[in-house]
């Protein structure tokens, strides 16, 4: 059984809203991704999983415990980023982590504070005096800090300037070599192809892929493109018989798809010719899902 | 169950307007107390008798009473203020921004969150009201020392000044001022009395106190002897003062209830066993002269016209009364020994009036400044008017002016009077209202998830309940309005009067439970957006 399990979760929230027959399997050490546009459904997911909601079908499982009926104990494990964030109480933001270390009987105020250190953040401020940035900082530093097992988060990175994004992706990299198992939500490709192991996409309410982000990262076919010198040498490349993916001859260019261990045996053909250019072009998430998109639509 | 950290977090969250509520409310019941016009509300309930106000003003005549508007209005519209605005800051609140989330995520149960909640909204209104009430208390035992012990009344205040005594002590040892001359006259003054009146005044007081305390004691000790006797219902086994009163040989067979009833007068327990012989036998014969054929009990009156008399009495009685008036009115010059007519108590009140009246006439002065100090009727120049206008010999009249007087006094000190069990359930009632008023916006506050709706359901069901009794209160009719708010289950009525008001309050009691249980019930099944 997987680390976290979902099975064919759905709840229909009528007017086609909801999610439907959704299953993942999150193994541990994993970090998961999980993309779609907004409305797509992965907040609802993301409370089926904290056990806010109760599903219609299908159940979740986290660490075999059933996050809806187990939904306290499950806690013991796991740390929220929420979706929109605020937070209780009157407090201070220092306070406010404080209470929340101790409430979730596990973490440590030392690791906070480095972590509010590396955020830049103003921890001493009222929680509800907080712009949208401080409270998202803050959020970071209540999931990070309290050392739990399972990290879940709904869109984690809204609200963060580049510089900080970047940081929390660092921070989240350090999680996983800790074998932390993290699961995020996102709309945003690039992050989750920085630090995802694979990928779930969902739309209107059902998972359409998931993506192995080691095909993507690691693929061995590539694609070059290139560009002759003379019509000449641009027929005569085209007639050597390389599985080419696309030409453009008014600009004597092409694109050709090769595996990597074939590239010594293109470069040797290529000696004799004029070029003017040669490069890789790289295949990157986003334009994976956008194809995968287009596609669907 | 109950987790401490969700506690103290309610806490922190709502303890301002918990504190700025308790304050407000305990202030203005305080001030009530305090500011509460004895004589004023006595002498206006004298003077509305037998007319149509007097339902109304007779809820007046005592403190309690007087507090009725409170216990009705302030205290409810406080309570739901606080009530509307904790329950939703507690629950739907924090659902709506999304706080619960970070409560939720922790290992606490949500069904240990919603426990806790309701516990805290339970426990912060009835701390509220406990501690509005003990200000009530406090209060009044402050201004009239009415709870502990007897009231301390003005001449109580002035003797105590003039025997160099505590107003406490003395207020609890009357006969001290009947045995000093000056003390007894600086009392009597300053209960606008002549010594004369303020003397039956004293007596008469002191006599019914011994009376009350030792109905107490007989009471308890029937308590011991009945107490496991299926027949004797509760009101057999009490003995009440008026009930000794009209029986005082019950005394004799206490001697506990005899000492209570000796120390009340300063007197040994032997003098005052005499003192009740001879009551018993005064008694008796009163009895024995009820028995007797009643023929020649009102003497023969000659009315006759008198043109002075009719004019002043039309100034003030200008009812059907008056005409009364005329029939019974009187020859107008009469020796004052002998008396042409008698007082009873069908006249009293009008031929009190008429001396009023004639006083006043007399000594150039306003009826109302007579009425307000009754010595006036015995200024020669008065009692010489007086006796021309009603007939009645001077003796008669100031037996009259004695007994209003008196009477008064009397009514002055029971408005006074603090009912410890009267008050203990107008509170309990009040606490049952508002925990009841609490389980709707609790209940509202767990079944929406927005901030708005919660508010628009929660509050306004609570409030348009006020707006419902405030109407009912204004109109002082029932039109049946009284059955679309649940304040009626709080029959304030009913308790000022000792009447049967237990089955509203346990309706409220009900209403309270059932929804909040339901809340606790609702919030741990449903569907959290966070």
């Amino acid at each position: 059984m997987a680390y976290i399990e979902i099975e064919h979760l759905t709840k229909d929230y009528g007017k086609g809203r909801g999610i439907y027959d959704v299953s993942l399997e999150i193994e541990k050490g994993e970090v998961y991704g999980f993309v779609g546009i907004n409305g797509a459904g992965k907040t609802t997911t993301i409370r089926h999983m904290m056990g806010f909601i109760k599903p219609d079908e299908g159940n979740v499982s986290i660490k075999g415990l059933d996050a809806t009926k187990s939904s306290a104990e499950v806690k013991r494990y796991v740390s929220y980023i929420p979706g929109e964030i605020n937070f209780p109480g009157n407090t201070t933001g220092e306070e406010f982590l404080k209470e929340h270390i101790y409430l979730s009987g596990r973490g440590s105020w030392e690791r906070a504070q480095e972590l509010i250190e590396l955020l830049q953040l103003d921890a001493t401020a009222n929680v509800h005096a907080m712009s949208k940035g401080m409270k998202q900082k803050t959020a970071i530093v209540t999931a990070l800090a309290s050392d739990a097992d399972i990290l879940i988060m709904d869109e984690p990175t809204t609200g963060l300037d580049p510089l900080m994004r970047d940081i929390f992706i660092d921070l989240l990299k350090e999680e996983k070599e800790k074998g932390k198992t993290i699961f995020m939500s996102s709309h945003i490709f690039q992050e989750v192809e920085e630090i995802c192991d694979r990928v779930a996409v969902i739309q209107q309410g059902r998972i359409i892929e998931v993506v192995d982000m080691k095909n993507i990262r690691y693929n061995k076919n590539k694609e070059y493109r290139m560009e002759f010198k003379s019509e000449e040498a641009f027929k005569q490349f085209i007639s050597l018989g390389y599985q080419i993916n696309r030409v453009k001859p008014e600009d004597l260019q092409v694109f050709v798809q090769i595996h990597d261990e074939q590239i010594n045996e293109l470069i040797q053909s290529l000696k004799s010719f004029d070029l003017v250019y040669f490069k890789e072009i790289k295949v990157h998430f986003e334009d994976y899902i956008t194809e995968v998109f287009k596609e669907d639509v | 169950m109950l987790s401490k950290p969700i506690l103290k977090q309610s806490i922190q969250a709502n303890w301002k307007l918990w504190l700025i509520i308790t304050i407000v409310a305990s202030t203005i019941l305080s001030g009530f107390i305090i500011s509460y016009d004895a004589a004023g509300f006595a002498s206006i309930a004298a003077a509305a008798e037998g007319t149509a106000f007097s339902n109304i003003l007779s809820s007046l005549t005592s403190l309690l009473g007087s507090l009725e508007n409170f216990y009705k209005l302030i205290a409810v519209i406080l309570g739901i203020v606080y009530v509307v605005f904790t329950a939703n800051n507690l629950v739907v609140n924090e659902v709506d921004s999304g706080s619960l989330a970070y409560t939720l995520s922790t290992p606490i149960k949500r069904s240990s969150v919603i426990l806790t909640k309701s516990l805290y909204l339970i426990l912060s209104v009835t701390l509220m009201y406990l501690i509005i009430s003990l200000a009530g208390l406090g209060a009044s035992q402050l201004q009239y020392n009415n709870v502990t012990g007897y009231p301390i009344t003005d001449d109580v205040k002035a003797a105590a000044e003039t025997l160099n005594q505590e107003e406490r002590y003395l207020s609890e040892r009357l006969y001290l001022i009947q045995e000093d001359e000056h003390a007894m006259r600086e009392a009597a003054v300053a209960r606008d009395m002549d010594t004369e009146a303020y003397a039956i005044y004293l007596e008469d007081l002191i006599r019914n106190r011994s009376y009350k305390e030792a109905a107490e004691i007989i009471t308890d000790e029937r308590w011991d002897i009945y107490e496991d006797d299926d027949d004797m219902e509760d009101s057999d086994i009490e003995i009440t003062t008026e009930e000794l009163l009209e029986q005082p040989e019950m005394l004799l067979t206490s001697n506990d209830a005899l000492a209570a009833g000796a120390r009340i007068h300063g007197i040994s327990i032997n003098d005052y066993r005499e003192l009740v012989v001879g009551e018993i036998d005064a008694l008796e014969v009163v009895e024995f002269e009820n028995t007797e054929p009643v023929e020649e009990e009102t003497p023969e009156i000659e009315p006759v016209e008198t043109e002075e008399n009719q004019e002043e009495t039309d100034e003030t009685n200008e009812n059907e009364e008056s005409e009364e008036v005329e029939e019974t009115v009187v020859v107008q010059d009469t020796v004052a020994s002998t008396p042409q007519r008698e007082v009873s108590e069908d006249n009293a009140e009008l031929l009190l009036q008429t001396v009023i009246d004639s006083s006043a006439t007399a000594l150039d002065i306003n009826s109302e400044q007579v009425r307000d100090n009754l010595t006036f009727i015995k200024d020669p120049t008065a009692l010489a008017l007086s006796t021309q206008t009603t007939g009645l010999n001077t003796d008669q009249i100031i037996m009259m002016a004695n007994h209003a007087m008196v009477s008064s006094a009397r009514s002055v000190d029971r408005a006074l009077e603090f009912d410890v069990e009267t008050y203990f359930w107008l509170s309990l009632g009040l606490l049952l209202l508002i925990l009841a008023m609490s389980s709707i916006s609790f209940f509202a506050s767990t079944l929406f998830n927005r901030t708005g709706l919660a508010l628009a359901v929660g509050g306004g069901i609570p409030f348009a309940f006020f707006l419902i009794t405030m109407i009912q209160q204004l109109m002082d009719s029932a039109n049946g309005l009284e059955y679309m708010t649940i304040t009626t289950l709080f029959d304030t009525d009913a308790i000022l009067s000792s009447g049967e008001f237990g089955w509203g309050l346990v309706a409220l009691g009900a209403i309270a439970f059932v929804l909040y249980t339901a809340s606790n019930i609702l919030f741990t099944k449903k569907d959290l957006p966070l």
